[in-house]
């Protein structure tokens, strides 16, 4: 199925367009075309700065009311566990070990530009703002966690301990609560000892983390990670070490993700009838959100399996198709080519037995 | 039917390739296992037969320093494989002093090779070698070992133990020695000579792909010359011969292990090398050699020379070629001139100088030195952009006319058209008010204008009076969570002047007793009192601006990076409580 009709088929069914009333139209336009972003703001990560303090996993955990951490935030070994968000923690500090000493990196939702959690959900309940949070609406949510599948970073988490309102919970950038003017900054940039971010429109962020790179020759891999990854994010990052080696996935490409799940879900269409079932089975059984995690991935995993099992299955199909046509174009050819010898010997014979007839008329 | 063949046929192909799986796990791990094979800095790969047009067979893994170690516990040496020439010079090459054709070279070393092996198995030797008939025991794909060697160069503690040796002979009449290796080819003699003062680099004839009259390329000449009188040495039993394997000079962990002994040495010695006995100049003056100009052309703006301390970057630096490239009879501005020229790769006089990223020149050099931990704290914080900061040209680029201000420069009258060429450095209009110096053209006179701007640079680190840095700094404006932070300011200031105390690059550069101050107090004008933190970083938070850190992270950042800069590993980062005391409720 084509992207667009796909979109065509989804739209007529009443779920609507990933994010279509708030992003300015250019950026709507196309997934490539991302001009209306420019402006809207971000946040710069800067690598070499970070010091592993865990104020901005503290900030957010105020700045949202979530619950109490298992492990206070002032216990800074808990850094060498490489941990992910959660339902209660949107955003971890990892300690990354390196050649030239520890490298921090802190993790959250990126914010992506053409978000895949979005294309990926069917109701809606996703929406890249104008302000850049990708917002979750829990009011129209099914559960059906596509977004968690969805999402090449691993952010979405699920409220499994809930058994009535479950909902998804990510970093939101703080969205709610700037709109409402409670915060003036994003909870976590607002309180980093070391601005190791830093809050502004997305274009001067990209001069900004520039300028640093010419001004500290040397420092830094002179790439900026979301500026293109999966269409580009509204969460910058600049490093001194590779970002592979501080767990970003250097994979993504530049497309955006309804490039790309359009046609992933155009492709295995009964994914969308089943994975309900499914995880409320998983559900049932498991109650530990780990081992759901872990399952998860195992189905995502298979998913792709299964998919590329039935590509490879239909190449091989194929194959098969193709080599039995030239088998069968063999046999043909065979078989003209007897024929044709057979006809030209018996034509031979009837010459030889023309000619006989004739010696043995010559004869008489 | 079909079928049975079809998985017969598959089985038996995975068969084949477990099998081939597990004998390459087997072979690379027998590879890995012996840490020698991480790589050898012996390793020679004998492809003699390079020649040919057709590979016969896989080229030969020769270990080099396994048979030195061999032939020495038969009592051999070199001369067993490499024969010396008329002059006694050993040939870097086995059996030989001339490469043949390529099938009379594979004889050569079929038979040489398996002559000693064979007679090796005929003394009972527990393992003499491959016997001729064993080929795939030298010629082995794939290769086992792998190359890795550093290239041997020799730095200036090398080249010291060399000229102090007694073992080498001293020239003739002379109490040097550097004629034993130093020579030059005299072209009516049609030999080689000495000349002393005049000793150039092996590099500057030596090259990988030499012109005639010169025979030998760079290794050929460094072995040559090298092994053969290590081996003379070892023959007449002198207490220390030198070297006679591969490793010693080409190992990396050799190398570091020699650089750690040399370093020691150097400390024996209190960090002094003596000079090297060329008549190299103590001072030299630089300035752009002008290029040929049409009578009624103007002169192109240049900036004053620079008097350049050359013993003191003697010692600063490893070996001549450091600055000098490949010969030692030029001048910087001989190849690099004012436009560049092809002898000087086209590299302009001033890139040569101020190009930050090469090694090799004046900026990069000492940008490379800032990196040092007790530099590091201020420089790695200070933005390099790609050129040096305007404000330090005239600290090389002297007006020799302050001479003429110093009550202990010397008046010069004789005056020439000369200072036309220079542009003031200074544009403030404090130009001496009496008549220019001249720029002299003659050698000396250069060296003894330029050692006397030298004299001129301060001696020791100049500083305010103490009593003038303000002592304890209490930082309070941030002070809701934590008591008040107590900067030790004055003891920061004065550890760092002891730390670059005895550094002529810092004393030199460092030209004002404020300038040390700009570490911290960066982007302001230099003064004793600089304005203070909060006139630019007046927020607490970063609403509203881009980049320039708000107050709080300013302080953080300035503290926390100068102190992993200086590599101090106390305080932590994130022990707030080091610097900040918990409050009390
Ligand atoms: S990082 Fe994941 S959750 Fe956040 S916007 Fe991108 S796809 Fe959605
Ligand atoms: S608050 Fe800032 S320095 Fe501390 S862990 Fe978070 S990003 Fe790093």
């Amino acid at each position: 199925m084509k992207r667009r009709s796909f979109l065509g088929l989804m739209g007529a069914a009443g779920a609507g367009l990933a994010a279509p009333a708030v992003v300015p139209a250019t950026a709507r336009a196309a997934a490539k075309d991302f001009r209306g972003y420019h402006t809207t703001p971000g946040v710069l990560f800067d690598g070499t700065r970070c010091i592993g303090c865990r104020k901005c996993e503290l900030a957010c955990n105020k700045v949202n009311s979530l619950p109490e951490p298992e492990v206070p935030f002032d216990n800074l070994e808990i850094l060498t566990t490489r941990r992910r968000t959660d339902s209660a923690t949107f955003t971890v500090v990892n300690k990354f070990e390196t050649p030239s000493g520890p490298v921090y990196r802190k993790n959250q939702c990126n914010h992506c530009l053409e978000p895949a959690c979005a294309s990926s959900c069917f109701v809606s309940a996703f929406q890249k703002k104008p302000d850049s949070a990708v917002d979750y609406d829990d009011t129209v949510c099914v559960g059906c966690r596509y977004c968690m599948i969805a999402c090449p970073f691993e952010i979405p988490t699920y409220e499994y301990h809930k058994a009535f309102t479950p909902r998804v919970m990510k970093c939101t950038l703080c969205g709610p609560q700037m709109r409402s003017g409670e915060l003036r900054l994003p909870g976590c940039v607002q309180e980093c000892p070391m601005e190791a971010m830093i809050y502004g429109p997305r274009n001067e962020l990209l001069n900004l983390a520039r300028r640093r790179f010419a001004a500290f020759p040397g420092r830094y891999v002179e790439q900026i990670y979301g500026e293109h990854e999966m269409g580009g994010t509204s969460w910058l990052y600049i490093s001194g070490t590779p970002f592979s080696q501080v767990g970003l996935r250097e994979d993504l490409g530049t497309k955006s993700a309804p490039e790309l799940t359009a046609g992933a879900l155009a492709a295995v269409p009964v994914v969308v009838g089943v994975w309900p079932v499914l995880l409320g089975g998983i559900y049932a059984i498991n109650k530990r959100k780990e081992k759901i995690a872990a399952q998860e991935q195992q189905q995502a995993v298979s998913a792709a399996l299964a998919k590329a099992k039935a590509e490879a299955k239909e190449n091989l199909d194929a194959s098969l198709a193709k080599a039995e046509e030239s088998a069968n174009r063999r046999v043909d050819n065979e078989v003209k080519k007897a024929v044709k010898e057979a006809l030209a010997k018996k034509e031979e014979e009837l010459k030889a037995a023309e000619a006989s007839a004739t010696d043995e008329e010559e004869g008489k | 039917m079909a079928y049975r063949k079809l998985v017969l046929g598959l089985s038996g192909c995975l068969f084949v390739l477990v099998c081939v799986l597990f004998l390459q796990a087997d072979v690379m791990s027998m590879i890995s296992s012996s840490g020698k094979d991480s790589g050898r800095a012996d390793l020679i790969m004998i492809q003699a037969i390079a020649k040919q047009t057709t590979k016969q067979a896989p080229a030969v893994q020769f270990l080099h320093d396994a048979h030195t170690e061999v032939l020495a516990e038969q009592g051999k040496d070199c001369a067993a494989c490499h024969i010396k020439d008329d002059s006694g010079t050993i040939s870097y090459k086995y059996m030989r002093l001339e490469d043949p054709a390529a099938n009379r070279l594979k004889d050569l070393y079929h038979d040489n090779c398996t002559a000693c092996h064979a007679e090796n198995a005929k003394a009972r030797m527990a393992n003499p070698g491959p016997q001729i008939g064993e080929c795939r025991k030298c010629h082995v794909e794939p290769a086992p070992h792998t190359q890795a060697w550093v290239s041997g160069g020799m730095d200036n503690m090398l080249h010291y133990i060399h000229w102090d040796s007694d073992l080498i002979a001293k020239d003739e009449g002379k109490d040097t020695n550097c004629g034993q290796c130093h020579h030059e080819y005299d072209e009516d003699k049609q030999e080689l000579v000495y000349i002393q003062f005049a000793e150039e680099g092996c590099r500057s004839c030596h090259t990988a792909d030499p012109q005639e009259p010169v025979k030998a390329n760079l290794s050929e000449a460094f072995h040559g010359q090298c092994v053969t009188c290590h081996l003379e040495n070892k023959e007449a039993q002198a207490e220390r011969n030198g070297p006679l394997d591969c490793a010693s000079c080409h190992g990396g962990p050799q190398r570091l292990e020699m650089q750690a002994k040399f370093a020691e040495k150097l400390e024996e010695m209190d960090g002094v090398l003596p000079r090297l006995p060329r008549n190299q100049p103590d001072a030299v003056l630089l300035a752009a050699k002008l290029p040929e100009l049409p009578e009624d052309a103007t002169r192109p703006t240049l900036m004053y020379p620079v008097p350049f301390n050359h013993e003191l970057h003697e010692q600063a630096t490893d070996a001549c070629r450091d600055c000098h490239h490949e010969t030692l009879k030029s001048s910087c501005t001989d190849c690099h001139t004012l436009q560049g020229s092809e002898q000087g790769g086209y590299i302009t006089l001033e890139r040569a100088m101020h190009a930050p990223d090469s090694k090799s020149s004046c900026v990069g050099c000492h940008n490379e030195m800032k990196q040092d931990p007790s530099c590091a704290g201020c420089h790695a914080a200070m933005p390099q952009g790609t050129e040096p900061p305007a404000s330090s040209c005239a600290l090389c680029h002297v007006n020799p006319d302050i001479l003429a201000q110093r009550p202990d420069g010397h008046q010069t009258t004789d005056y020439a058209d000369y200072t036309e060429m220079l542009i003031p450095a200074q544009t403030d209009g404090r130009q001496p008010a009496g008549e220019p110096v001249i720029v002299p053209e003659d050698k000396e006179g250069r060296a003894a204008l330029a050692q006397r701007l030298i004299d001129l640079r301060p001696k020791e680190a100049l500083l305010i009076a103490e009593e003038d840095i303000p002592d304890v700094v209490k930082i309070d404006v941030l002070a809701d969570e934590y008591q008040p932070a107590e900067l030790p300011h004055r003891k920061i200031v004065m550890s760092m002047m002891e730390k670059m105390k005895d550094d002529s690059l810092a004393t030199s550069f460092h030209a004002t007793p404020v300038t040390m101050c700009q570490g911290c107090h960066h982007n302001s004008p230099l003064s004793k009192t600089p304005p203070s933190c909060q006139s630019c970083h007046d927020q607490r938070s970063q609403e509203g601006r881009l980049g320039r850190p708000g107050l709080l992270a300013a302080y953080h950042i300035q503290c926390m990076s100068c102190h992993a800069e200086m590599g101090l590993e106390k305080p932590a980062a994130t022990d707030c409580t080091s610097c900040h005391k918990q409050k009390e409720n």
